[in-house]
This record gives C-alpha cells, sequence and structure tokens, in this order.
C-alpha cells in the first residue's frame, strides 16, 4: 500500500513536471496580444525585411486564410540568433520573394502605424519551396 | 607680406608643439568642467584603487551566463509566490493577473523600449556577461546592453542628495564567507514594474546573495526585495544561471521604429504612465 502510495506520488510530481515543462512560451515583452490557437497564412509579396535584434520582421502585401484581411501584414519574430539556430540565414526572406507564411494573428485585430494587420511568426515556405519552422497550419510562435 | 607670412607660418608650426607642451594634470584641468568625477573616491578602473592590497575573493564570476528557465519558462518572473501587495500595488497586481488571464498585455513597458531594471533585467532571455575585477563587476546583459556595476572596493552609497536614479540602480556589494551580498538602491520608477505590472516606488531596495556552484558551472541569485510602500515584508525569490562558454553578447538597441514592426508592442501599451 505504502508502495503504491509513493508511486501514485511519483507519477504526480512527474506529471506535474511535466506540465511545468509544457508550459507555453512567453516572450520577453508580452505576446498576449497574440491568438496562439489560431494559425492564419499569408500569400503575397514581401516589402520590407528587418534583419536586427532584438527582433527580426518582414511585412508581406498579399491574401490571407479563414476570412482575414487581404493587404499588408507585419509579421513579428525573434532574435536573429535564434532564428539562425533555427535554420534561418540573414537572406533566406528578401524583398520581392513570394512567400506563404504562417501566424499566430492579433486576437483585436488592430492595424498598425503603417495600416497593415498584425501576426506573430510561426512558419514559413520560401520563394524556393523550402520551409522553416512550422507549416502544418498548427503550432504557436515565440518571440522570446 | 613676406615677414607676415613667414610669421604666422612659424606661428601654426609651433601650436602643435605648443599642445604637446600641456602635461595631461594640464589637460585635465582645462577640461575639468566636463569631466565628471566624484571627490575623494577613486574611479573602479584607477591603477592605484586596482592595485590596493585586498583579501582574495572567494570566487570570480567572470563569465557569459544564461538565466535557467529549464525548469519552466514563466521562470523568468519573480512570483508566485507573491508578497502581499498595498495600496495602489494591490490594485495594479489584480489588474495584472485579471488581464493575464484574459490574454491581454499589461503595463508591457519592456516592449515599449522602457528600460526593463532591476531586478527583470537580469532573467532577460538574453546571455548576460560578467567580468569581475578586484574593485567592480560589471554585467552587460545582451537585451539592449543593459549595463550595470557592482562597486566592491568598499566606498558607500552616493550621497541622495546628489545621486542619479537609474532603472538598474546604484550597487554596492562585499564579500561575507562564500557569498557575494550586493545592495542596490536609488532605482528610478518611472514605468518600471515586476512581473506583470507590479510597481516600485523611491523606496525600493533589492538585495542579491550570490553564491558560485557546481565548480563554477551555476551562478545563484537569491533576491531579498523590499518596498514598505508596495507590499508587506520581503519578496523572495531565488534564480539561476547556466555558464555558457560557447557564445558572446552581441549589440542591441531599441531603435525608435523598433515598435513598427513589432504588432505585439503596438498592442501592449495599456496602464502605461504616459
Amino acid at each position: 500500500m505504502i508502495a503504491f502510495k509513493s508511486l501514485t506520488v511519483a507519477i504526480g510530481i512527474s506529471c506535474g513536471l511535466l506540465v511545468a515543462t509544457m508550459m507555453p512560451a512567453q516572450a520577453h515583452h508580452s505576446t498576449a496580444a497574440f491568438d496562439n490557437e489560431q494559425v492564419v497564412e499569408v500569400t503575397g509579396k514581401v516589402t520590407q525585411v528587418r534583419w536586427i535584434n532584438p527582433h527580426a520582421s518582414f511585412k508581406v502585401e498579399g491574401t490571407a486564410s479563414g476570412g482575414a484581411p487581404a493587404g499588408l501584414w507585419t509579421v513579428e519574430m525573434t532574435a536573429p540568433n535564434i532564428l539562425m539556430n533555427q535554420g534561418w540565414k540573414r537572406n533566406s526572406v528578401q524583398v520581392g520573394d513570394t512567400v506563404k507564411v504562417y501566424i499566430n494573428p492579433l486576437r483585436n485585430a488592430i492595424t498598425l502605424k503603417d495600416g497593415s494587420q498584425g501576426g506573430l511568426y510561426v512558419g514559413v515556405e520560401l520563394a524556393d519551396g523550402s520551409t522553416l519552422g512550422r507549416t502544418d497550419g498548427l503550432g504557436e510562435g515565440t518571440s522570446q | 607680406m613676406n615677414k607676415l607670412n613667414s610669421i604666422l607660418l612659424v606661428a601654426v608650426a609651433a601650436l602643435p608643439t605648443l599642445t604637446l607642451a600641456q602635461t595631461a594634470d594640464e589637460k585635465r584641468e582645462k577640461l575639468a568642467r566636463m569631466i565628471p568625477k566624484h571627490e575623494g573616491q577613486l574611479g573602479a578602473l584607477a591603477p592605484e584603487n586596482l592595485n590596493k592590497p585586498r583579501p582574495a575573493p572567494p570566487f570570480n564570476l567572470t563569465g557569459t551566463w544564461f538565466v535557467d528557465l529549464s525548469r519552466a519558462f514563466a521562470d523568468f518572473m519573480f512570483g508566485p509566490p507573491y508578497p502581499e501587495f498595498i495600496g495602489q500595488a494591490k490594485e495594479d497586481f489584480e489588474e495584472g493577473q485579471r488581464m493575464r488571464a484574459a490574454g491581454k498585455p499589461y503595463r508591457d513597458a519592456i516592449g515599449q523600449c522602457f528600460p526593463a531594471g532591476i531586478p527583470m533585467i537580469m532573467t532577460r532571455v538574453w546571455p548576460i556577461a560578467m567580468v569581475q575585477m578586484p574593485t567592480v563587476i560589471y554585467m552587460v546583459s545582451n537585451f539592449n546592453n543593459s549595463f550595470r556595476q557592482i562597486f566592491i572596493d568598499g566606498r558607500d552609497f552616493s550621497d541622495p542628495d546628489y545621486v542619479l536614479f537609474t532603472y538598474n540602480g546604484e550597487s554596492i556589494g562585499h564579500f561575507e564567507g562564500d557569498t557575494l551580498v550586493v545592495d542596490t538602491r536609488y532605482i528610478e520608477t518611472y514605468n518600471h514594474y515586476i512581473d506583470t505590472g507590479v510597481p516600485i516606488s523611491e523606496d525600493f531596495r533589492v538585495q542579491e546573495r550570490i553564491r558560485l556552484l557546481e565548480d563554477g558551472e551555476i551562478l545563484e541569485f537569491e533576491y531579498i526585495m523590499t518596498d514598505p510602500n508596495n507590499w508587506v515584508g520581503e519578496w523572495r525569490s531565488t534564480k539561476q544561471w547556466l555558464r555558457t562558454d560557447y557564445t558572446d553578447i552581441g549589440e542591441v538597441e531599441c531603435l525608435p521604429d523598433l515598435n513598427d514592426n513589432l504588432p505585439s508592442t503596438q498592442a501592449g501599451q495599456v496602464g502605461l504612465e504616459r
């Protein structure tokens, strides 16, 4: 009986640790504004790339899935040094490329200063057909 | 006219010689109104200060360190457990918790380019370079290259009538056995929050009790934070950092147009002091 109780406690602790390990990542600034349960595909031409610390970003002019508005989208990313760990290079995305980018959209679809919609990078299908990040229409981006 | 030209040429040619003739002391005297100094206190890097005889420190934490978030990413925060908040801080904390539960940003000051400040700068998800000298420890976070210096040369805190409050405050350290005890005060309060929007007052004090563990592979900071205007008693939290030898910190700046490209920061201005 004591052994069973110990086993139960051990399983409980293990599950607790597993849950703690699986906690969703939060950015060094809040990413609460993004709906991390939704992934929108934006297909279009890249109009700007900022490959810079503390956050890389790029803008895409195109169409969006799931009834999200067409037009300009600003894609927030994590820091270049983290992206490079994920296979990114400085020139992975260039102005003029046609890409399909997967994003967690803003919960409240505010229009940004330049009139664009906003989202958090989850993955991308590049101009040459190769992919980076998660491109199965699921997943949670991170800005940390 | 030729004679005048010759005199001018000689005078111009002699100028560098005249300048060279000035001693470093004379030049410093000329610039006395521009060079900041604290009378009676040698700077931490002055050779006379560096070379003073001192007991050998129990450890040297020089290295590049990364905050240990391997248990849970949320460990970058300093609670829970939280102290008993009072007054406005209690209301702000509860509002921050409500907003967080609703998936909304609140007081995202760091996202707006305000310095993270102590203690939050220490747990950004970036490496920190630390350099220990006999008189001072320099810490530079890779996040916005935020700079801290901890004086360990025996000096006192600055005169409160003249001190400049800063986001990382003024830090003075001393060794107690195998522990480096660092006290920090004079911490800027404007849009400076802990965790989810907890404000600080000018009476905010931080003590860090620092130990080097596991043959120098782990650096542990025990935080003891007090602010009688915002919470009761001590707010305690212990954090660890891992030595990371195959990296260096780089240059990071919060640019004026950074937020034009970051949707989260444009959505995250709620609750800030404007």
